[in-house]
């Protein structure tokens, strides 16, 4: 399973989603955390719509976010992935953790 | 003139509540008097110029308004993606070769359909708004109406701009959105004279300054009817003096005007307001290049 | 940092009136992020000054060259949103119109179309008279706000605040993607709710959307006392949503002078002062509540 969580600092759950500056990558198949940039954050509409697109060319089955916009939520939807609320400022690893321990 | 015969003046504001929608009112209620005119209602987002008259009766059809969107032809998708590339917006979702739409995001522009190299995108009509012509109390009104929730403003002004065409007025006095963003310069465009109308705020002085740089930067003539006059103390005629605009009228500030502004009605037996709109009506008439109210056709 | 938003549905509603004299309360410590662009009343309210501009790119503009135009007209006739007008032999797009869909240069056989860095607007900052900064922006004729934009000025004044500032955020109307920009991420949403048809139904919307998003709310009824059907209606509204009310504010036309004397709402006197005074104060105790949990 893969999970993304988006982040500002790299450390840390991020506010928002759709805008977050970076998404956490993290493969349960072979333990990895790779924090990809966010290039959506320069688009003028949709970067929630984006954001679902970037992920699911990733192979993501998992969203860790706080919460997610009606676009994005529409996007992660169509994708098949699934979201599950994380607090914003939960170190990352927690965050992941958590979700595979649920 | 914009067409054969048809004079259009566009009275906008900048800034939301200055009275736009009362004033476009009343100068369609004194240009009827001389000529064939029509009110064209274009805040497609709320109009609400026909709250101003007591006996308003539905001429005609509703006209629906639709933008084209894109539909998959699955058979033919071959999953390359070019679609969503090919979106500005963000309606259109390509991922492992599925291709999801979001309509309600789509601005109808067609550009994934030219993007598509398998030709797997055909185009449906889906409703965004409607357009509607009235008689309201022997006023000829016509009004666009963008359904509830949605953005799609520029198709719904430019079906009641189209509408209005066909009614073959020798005026329209079209109620404009208020600020300079998209709807307002679509409903703009085409005008042959702007009527600005300001308050003496500073909120309004700045939005006048934007919306008469929209009105220049289009080759179109505005002037300024300051509105509310005395109720503030900023000075909107200063403004226009440095700015070059001319005041074209001015309504003085009363307690019962704002009372019935307020609450929607005409101020039907000021007869200040009357003389103040003919003389309004007339010089923008005159900018236009049209005959002036009282000419014969 | 704590963000608060301010946000209504509906244009009108006393939504800017209200933020800036939440932000007033909080004292130049605060920083005031003004998302709702075309009406820039909140920036001249605090009475914006000293500003520094950046400038705001939203996406790529058209342009036709014109010594590479064969004048086929396949542009005018691609482009649904009447933004390509004849001009000199050629053709031309005209910017305030133009929705930057790209469709023309999709269908130009000649290769005439290019894109361009066009400047949407600018980013500005400004500091108020009372002393907190203003973040806001100003967009050219055409150009509408945007998430990106919003994204922008909450950004800018994330960075200004310090880590005990609070972050007042001026949310534009209705409940498109700019909205949910302000409304994202954001710790507390102050749902401004006229009494009136249209103002309940869109601050209905507005209500559905926050909580569709998992935001904290409270809501200040106001313009209420013109008419009890409405007033019910908004109460009833709310509490269906299950949203507190911080207070009702009388509809008062003196409140519209306020705003151009160079005062905000935290600052009058009389009746529908000491209730605005009062809905001010829940919003503040709300804010301090947040504060203790950091």
């Amino acid at each position: 399973m893969r999970y993304a969580v988006p982040t500002d600092d790299g450390e840390t759950v991020a506010k928002v989603f759709g805008r977050a500056s970076s998404f956490a990558i993290f493969d349960q198949a072979d333990s990895s955390l790779v924090v990809h940039r966010n290039d959506g954050i320069n688009a003028e509409h949709g970067a929630g719509t984006g954001a679902a697109s970037f992920l699911a060319d990733k192979g993501v089955n998992v969203v860790l976010a706080p919460e997610v916009g009606p676009k994005a939520s529409a996007g992660l939807a169509a994708a098949g992935i699934e979201v599950v609320v994380a607090a914003t400022g939960t170190k990352l690893r927690a965050a992941i953790d958590a979700a595979i321990a649920k | 003139m914009s067409d054969a015969g048809t004079t259009v003046i566009a009275v906008a504001s900048g800034k939301g509540g200055t009275g736009k929608t009362t004033v476009a009112a009343h100068l369609a209620i004194r240009g009827a008097r001389e000529m064939p005119t029509v009110l064209v209602d274009l805040d497609v987002e709320a109009p609400d110029a026909s709250g101003y008259f007591k006996g308003v009766r539905r001429s005609g059809d509703a006209s629906e308004v639709s933008v084209l969107v894109p539909r998959l032809v699955e058979a033919r998708c071959t999953g390359c993606g070019l679609c969503a590339k090919a979106c500005r917006f963000g309606a259109i979702l390509s991922i492992g070769g599925v291709v999801t739409i979001d309509p309600k995001v789509c601005k109808g522009c067609g550009s994934c359909v030219n993007a598509c190299p398998a030709a797997a995108l055909e185009e449906i009509p889906m409703t965004v708004g409607q357009t509607s012509s009235f008689d309201a109390d022997g006023l000829a009104m016509l009004e666009g109406r963008m359904a509830i929730g949605d953005i799609r403003s520029t198709a719904v002004i430019e079906a009641a701009k189209k509408r209005a065409a066909e009614s073959r007025a020798a005026l329209q006095v079209r109620d404009c959105p208020p600020g300079v963003s998209c709807p307002a310069t679509h409903a703009i465009e085409g005008a042959d004279y702007v009527v600005l109308v300001a308050e003496p705020t500073e909120f309004s002085i700045h939005d006048l300054g934007a919306a008469a740089r929209l009105a220049r930067g289009r080759g179109i003539r505005a002037g300024v009817v300051i509105n509310k006059d005395g109720f503030g103390d900023a000075d909107v005629a200063g403004f226009c003096e440095r700015e070059g605009i001319p005041v074209i009228g001015r309504i003085a500030f009363e307690r019962e005007r704002a009372a019935s502004g307020a609450a929607a009605e005409l101020w039907s037996d000021d007869a200040a307001i009357s003389g103040e709109m003919d003389a309004i009506l007339a010089r923008a008439l005159a900018a236009a290049g049209a005959r002036t109210v009282g000419g014969r056709r | 940092m704590i963000t608060v938003c301010v946000a209504s549905g509906k244009g009108g509603a006393g939504k800017t009136s209200l933020s800036a004299a939440i932000a007033e309360r909080l004292g130049p410590s605060c920083v005031f992020a003004d998302c709702d662009v075309d009406a820039a009343n909140g920036a001249i309210a605090l009475g914006a000054k000293g500003t520094r501009s950046e400038p705001y790119f939203a996406g790529p503009g058209f342009e036709i060259d014109p010594a590479a135009c064969t004048s086929c007209g396949a542009c005018r006739a691609a482009c649904r949103f009447g933004a390509i007008e004849r001009a000199n032999g050629s053709f031309r797009v005209v910017p305030e119109l133009c929705e930057r869909c790209g469709a023309c240069l999709s269908r130009c056989p000649a290769e005439a179309i290019r894109t361009y860095e066009k400047q949407a607007g600018e980013l500005l900052v400004s500091d108020s008279r009372l002393g907190m900064r203003i973040v806001h922006a100003e967009l050219e004729p055409g150009e509408d706000t945007s998430g990106k934009l919003v994204a922008q000025v909450r950004g800018r004044a994330a960075e200004l605040a310090g880590e005990d500032a609070v972050i007042v955020v001026d949310a534009p109307p209705g409940i498109g993607c700019p909205v949910i920009a302000s409304i994202t991420g954001c710790d507390l949403v102050v749902v401004v709710v006229e009494a009136s048809a249209s103002g309940v139904r869109d601050a209905a919307r507005l209500v559905e959307l926050v909580g569709s998003m998992r935001r904290r709310a409270m809501a200040i009824v106001n313009k209420s006392g013109l008419n009890q059907a409405m007033d019910d209606a908004a109460r009833a509204m709310l509490k269906e949503a299950g949203i507190p009310v911080a207070g009702e504010i009388p509809f008062d036309p003196a409140l519209r002078s306020v705003e151009e004397s160079n005062r905000t709402w935290a600052s009058l006197d009389g009746e529908a002062a000491t209730r605005i005074r009062s809905a001010l104060c829940a919003v503040d105790g709300a804010i301090g509540a947040f504060k203790e949990k950091r």
